[in-house]
């Protein structure tokens, strides 16, 4: 009965959460469209029926979605206590979100069917598993005061029932403690381990501008119907010799070694974001322009090449700067997202990453990343069409990986789909992407690179009815990969994709999303 | 309105993303195709300066992996690479050398034994280049700009053997051991007993050679032909090498590591020392593959010749085939005056000049007159009659005649000539006088063939044996003041401005039997011709007194006309050729002259 009602809460959380889920569509958050309303309605009335005693779910997600007079109290009484104070709870409960997609696959020559992709960010046709569990507190006060507390739990693939190992990779993601409405209306706070993304291209699996992992904190500003402002800073210190190093030493006493930390220097990132809602920020119909910009900072440092022999590391920073412009039609799922992004050093580099073969870097400043990016979709009646593309130029810190150490690469994918009936449809993905790095392939004396033309076809059934974006989904899934000979030559030889012009990928799998806190700002 | 905004966004922008597609930061326009051409008129022109990559320059940090920052583990990677090459053409301009031999190019064992393959001649991947050098664009610019200065580019490969590849296998046990056994005592309560057993050591990645092949061994004795084992180390790029001809047993030998030199067949058959797999070159496929290998690096890189390692370990037959094989690929592709030269380390004058027969390679390193010149009369004050002596074979030993579609140039007037190089100490470690090193570097570069310098030795480095000898140029901060640089750069303007000296015949004028006080003691002295171009050079080898091209009232003939006067281009002293055709001429110790007409100073 317990797993049936967290199944139902799920459903129902999933309704309000699609405008808020990976797709990163750009509507605002409080707008919901009449089907999931419907939808929420009717799971709400089967949560109540199996768990009465419980309080009603919220939307997590945005906080926003408390009512200001939620009444906390699951008494049918509605009548308010006269001896309430300000800082009196309204509202009290816990919420669970979750994104995932679990596929099994066949390559139709007797292996799993696997990604083909050759650039950083291929289309989401060919993925791996991943999906995170979010748990939350959400209270709300009288005074208008809202927190909440946010814990997100990742797992990465193979799954035990692929490989048989009891053993999944587990990160934790987001464990992060806001308060809303914190000193001035509008405001927030919020301090811990976060994930902090926005708008994404959904087809493409990639965030173009605020993508972080930080420990830190930061504030949110809800200025005014058209203005949000966001800023972070936060730490990390990825476990490489960039940025983390260790030592065995003689102990003081004694025989066994000592761990002696060498290097110890954290990376600081500072991010903030301004968006500026054209037509207001509860407008159905309207556009949006976001400026990003990131800070990257890391002290120098002193490692140890080998036993006995150190080098100095300079102190290193980078820069990230983009921009988003986008318009939507949120009553017809309609809207087109672009984005720019530029970045100097460390700013090239996710704050969990470094430079490819940190052994032989001491600094960032040769790296640099350009970047374009479009991501559509467009609505009407049985038929829609997603879109999504990226342009990206990057240049390594590290020369000496040549075929990487400069390269271009893009991607654009088209996936137009037809809905039969209210729940099933059909959709035809068709991708090309390209990759052309500044090196030369030391057998043909050719430019390294290549590309590849991914033609797919998924049927799929959406228990919550037509939408893009509407989760879950039920899906089979058939593309075929064709490889030119540069995109073949990528490979090493050994590899049997070197010798593969074609690539078949069959699946079975799904994918859902709801209530997770990690999308969607 | 917002669907029309939407199409007036969405359009340029999808423009532009297929406009962008194919820009890649850091343009590879300047090196995407190369031009192949043939850039040397005359070999004889050339003067060739050999440079370990490893070991010149340090162009780009970025590739500095795995490196030994230790000064002293000169066996271990020291971060050179062809960035820095081009980095340094200046000075390598400066010193007056018209063609760079580079070191190996192509993917090595990255390291065995704690000894790093720096040098290339371990080679894993014919068709991949050491990463620790710089990549396809880097070696490209190399040669692009060598060329645009008039220099050309020779390329030091290997047929005759690959890296540490393998192990055999003799017990067949799955992994490489190494055993020693015997030195048992005979009788171990006799103290008087003879000698223990003989001490035998059997190594799985480098045994002894044996005639049948390497046999396998157990416990009940052989059990045939001993497996061989690939390694699987990727991250010191020992992995099954490439191409992939190379990954069967009939591409190799199989016999073992030589243990007598003497014997021919050891040499041609055995394993080099270290591990080295030598290839079975008389394996047709290996012949095709070994020539579309290092003709694809000459196309794709214009290279101007190969210097060819261990050629005394090939069978003449291998040379036959590929130097013809080679020319002709090359020739079609527009490619022609292509060096060709190799090395046999041997001091046998005939073994080293039979490479340079009818049908094989353009020319030899010239082993013998290392030893026997630069080292016994030069280094050790030997009579220079030594030189004499070692030219009346040349036309014996070497070949009188081009080879077809080969440098225009009978090998016999191409012999690479040099002082010291990689593999043997450096003349300034066994000679420790500068004044020698110095005298033999003038008769180096005026003597007929194709003198070739060993870098470093403009910086008077002296190291020993391999690795000592492969000093890092860094450490001389590449100044080029110092008295060898400027001696070198001055022989190499003058060969540079008289044509006798580059392509003129070379007549002996005078040599001695004699290396004490005697007047003439040390004496060598030469004269080319060439057209109108003439050229007397006059050097005294040893140094304890000024010497002179007489002895006991008998002076020397030259070719200059009776009467002419010349001049030292070194000195600007003029000398008279007497009415009889000689000319008595005194040098210094360790000094050279070097006479032309005077009109042509």
């Amino acid at each position: 009965m317990r797993v049936t009602f967290l199944f139902l809460l799920c459903a129902a959380s999933a309704t309000t959460a699609s405008a808020q889920d990976p797709s990163g569509s750009p509507w605002p958050e409080s707008v919901s469209d009449e089907l999931e309303a419907e939808a929420e309605a009717e799971a709400e009335a089967e949560q109540a029926e199996e768990a009465p005693a419980d309080p009603p779910p919220i939307d997590p997600a945005d906080l926003d979605a408390i009512p200001e007079d939620a009444d906390p109290d699951p008494d049918p009484d509605p009548d308010p206590d006269p001896e309430q104070g300000p800082h009196d709870r309204t509202h009290s409960g816990f919420a669970f979100g979750s994104y995932g997609r679990v596929v099994a696959a066949s390559n139709l020559d007797g292996g799993l069917g696997r990604d083909a992709d050759i650039v950083a960010f291929g289309p989401r046709i060919d993925e791996d598993v991943y999906f995170e569990l979010e748990l939350r507190r959400e209270d709300a006060w009288r005074d208008g005061l809202r927190s909440r507390i946010v814990a997100t739990v990742a797992f990465g693939g193979p799954f035990f029932h692929l490989d048989g190992n009891f053993d999944e990779s587990i990160a934790v993601r987001n464990l992060f403690a806001e308060v809303q409405n914190a000193l001035v209306d509008g405001l927030s706070l919020w301090a811990g381990s976060r994930m902090w993304r926005g708008d994404d291209i959904y087809l493409l699996n990639v965030w173009p501008l605020d993508n972080l992992n930080l420990i830190g904190g930061g504030a949110d500003y809800r200025a005014g119907d058209n203005l949000d402002l966001r800023l972070a800073v936060g730490l990390a210190r990825p476990d490489d010799p960039f940025h983390r190093q260790t030592s065995g030493a003689i102990p003081n006493s004694g025989f066994l070694p000592e761990e002696v930390v060498v290097l110890d220097r954290p990376r600081t990132t500072i991010g903030a974001k301004a968006t500026y809602y054209l037509m207001g920020r509860t407008a159905r119909t309207g556009a949006k322009l976001t400026l990003y910009g990131e800070g990257h900072f890391l002290r120098e440092g002193r490692r140890e090449i080998e036993p006995g022999i150190s080098e100095d590391l300079p102190s290193d920073s980078g820069y990230l700067l983009g921009g988003q412009f986008g318009a939507y039609q949120a009553d017809e799922r309609t809207f087109v997202n672009l984005f720019f992004r530029w970045a100097r050093g460390l700013g090239a580099y996710n704050p969990l990453g470094v430079p490819f073969r940190e052994g032989t870097v001491h600094d960032t400043r040769r790296a640099r990343e350009a970047m374009v990016g479009l991501s559509a979709n467009f609505e009407r009646g049985p038929f829609g069409v997603q879109a999504g593309a990226y342009y990206r130029n990057f240049r390594d810190a590290d020369p000496s990986v040549y075929a990487r150490a400069a390269l271009a690469e893009g991607a654009i994918d088209v996936r137009p789909h037809v809905w039969i009936g209210e729940r099933a449809g059909l959709s035809l993905d068709v991708s090309y992407q390209r990759l052309q790095a500044s090196a030369l392939d030391e057998r043909t004396g050719e430019v390294v690179g290549g590309g590849i033309t991914k033609i797919g076809v998924i049927p799929f059934y959406s228990p919550f009815g037509r939408g893009t974006y509407t989760r879950p989904h039920l899906r089979l899934i058939y593309t075929i990969s064709l490889r030119d000979d540069g995109a073949q030559r990528l490979y090493p030889d050994e590899d049997p994709r070197s010798q593969a012009a074609v690539e078949h990928f069959l699946g079975i799998g799904a994918e859902w999303w709801f209530d997770s806190s990690s999308y969607g700002f | 309105m917002v669907r029309q905004q939407q199409l007036r966004i969405l359009i340029p922008a999808l423009a532009a993303l297929v406009a962008l597609t194919s820009c890649v930061d850091g343009s590879l326009d300047d090196v995407r195709d190369t031009e192949i051409g043939t850039h040397v008129e005359d070999w004889r022109d050339e003067i060739i300066y050999q440079v370990i990559v490893d070991r010149f320059a340090n162009g780009s940090p970025g590739n500095d992996f795995r490196l030994d920052p230790d000064p002293n583990s000169l066996a271990r990677y020291k971060g050179g690479d062809w960035q820095g090459l081009r980095d340094q053409l200046d000075y390598i301009e400066a010193l007056g050398v018209t063609t760079l031999w580079i070191s190996p190019i192509i993917l090595n064992v990255d390291t065995d034994a704690g000894v790093d393959g720096y040098h290339g001649y371990w080679a894993i991947d014919l068709d991949r280049l050491n990463p620790h050098f710089g990549d396809l664009a880097a070696l490209r610019r190399l040669i692009r700009d060598c060329h645009d200065r008039g220099i050309k580019v020779v390329l030091d490969i290997v047929t005759n053997h690959l890296g540490q590849v393998f192990f055999y296998d003799i017990n067949q046990n799955g992994v490489p051991d190494e055993s020693i056994s015997g030195g048992f005592p005979t009788n171990p309560g006799d103290p008087m007993a003879p000698p223990g057993t003989p001490i035998t050591r059997i190594t799985e990645y480098d045994p002894d050679y044996d005639p049948r092949g390497v046999q396998g061994l157990t416990s009940l004795g052989e059990s045939g032909p001993a497996p061989i084992q690939f390694f699987d180390m990727p991250e010191i790029f020992r992995i099954p090498p490439q191409p992939a001809l190379f990954q069967r047993r009939a591409a190799y030998n199989l016999r073992g590591k030589v243990t007598n030199w003497n014997d021919r067949e050891q040499v041609v058959y055995g394993d080099f020392p270290g591990g080295l797999k030598d290839v079975n070159t008389e394996n047709p496929e290996v012949r095709d593959e070994m020539v579309r290998v290092y003709s694809d690096w000459v196309l794709k890189l214009d290279l101007d010749g190969f210097r060819i390692d261990t050629i005394k370990h090939v069978e003449h037959e291998f040379w036959l085939d590929f130097a013809r094989r080679v020319r002709e690929r090359l020739a079609a592709a527009g490619k022609t005056n292509f060096l060709m030269f190799g090395e046999a380390f041997d001091g046998d004058d005939a073994l080293v000049g039979s490479y340079t027969m009818p049908g094989e390679l353009d020319s030899v390193f010239y082993f013998p007159q290392k030893f026997q010149v630069f080292d016994d009369v030069f280094g050790r004050g030997g009579p220079t009659a030594n030189i004499q002596r070692l030219r009346d074979q040349r036309a014996t030993n070497y070949g009188t005649e081009a080879q077809d579609f080969g440098i225009g140039v009978a090998p016999e007037q191409a012999l690479v000539n040099f002082i010291d190089n990689h593999d043997v100490p450096r003349f300034l470690f066994s000679h420790p006088d500068p004044r020698s090193l110095r005298a033999a570097l003038a008769y180096l570069l005026t003597e007929d063939g194709i003198p070739c310098i060993y870098y470093g030795t403009e910086q008077d480095y002296a190291g020993g044996n391999d690795p000592a000898n492969r000093e890092p140029l860094w450490w001389s901060e590449f100044r080029t003041d110092g008295e060898t640089f400027r001696w070198i750069a001055q022989l190499t303007a003058i060969r540079r401005q008289h044509e006798a000296l580059r392509r003129g015949d070379m007549v002996l004028r005078w040599t001695s039997e004699r290396t004490g006080d005697e007047s003439d003691a040390g004496i060598v002295a030469f004269d080319r011709t060439s057209g109108s171009s003439y050229a007397l050079v006059v050097i005294n080898a040893q140094g304890n007194h000024p010497s002179r091209t007489s002895f006991e009232g008998a002076a020397m003939n030259v070719g200059a006309a009776p009467g002419s006067v010349l001049a030292d281009v070194l000195t600007g002293d003029r000398f008279t050729v007497g009415g009889d055709g000689t000319l008595d001429v005194e040098v210094g110790p360790f000094q050279a002259r070097i006479l032309v007409p005077e009109a042509a100073l």
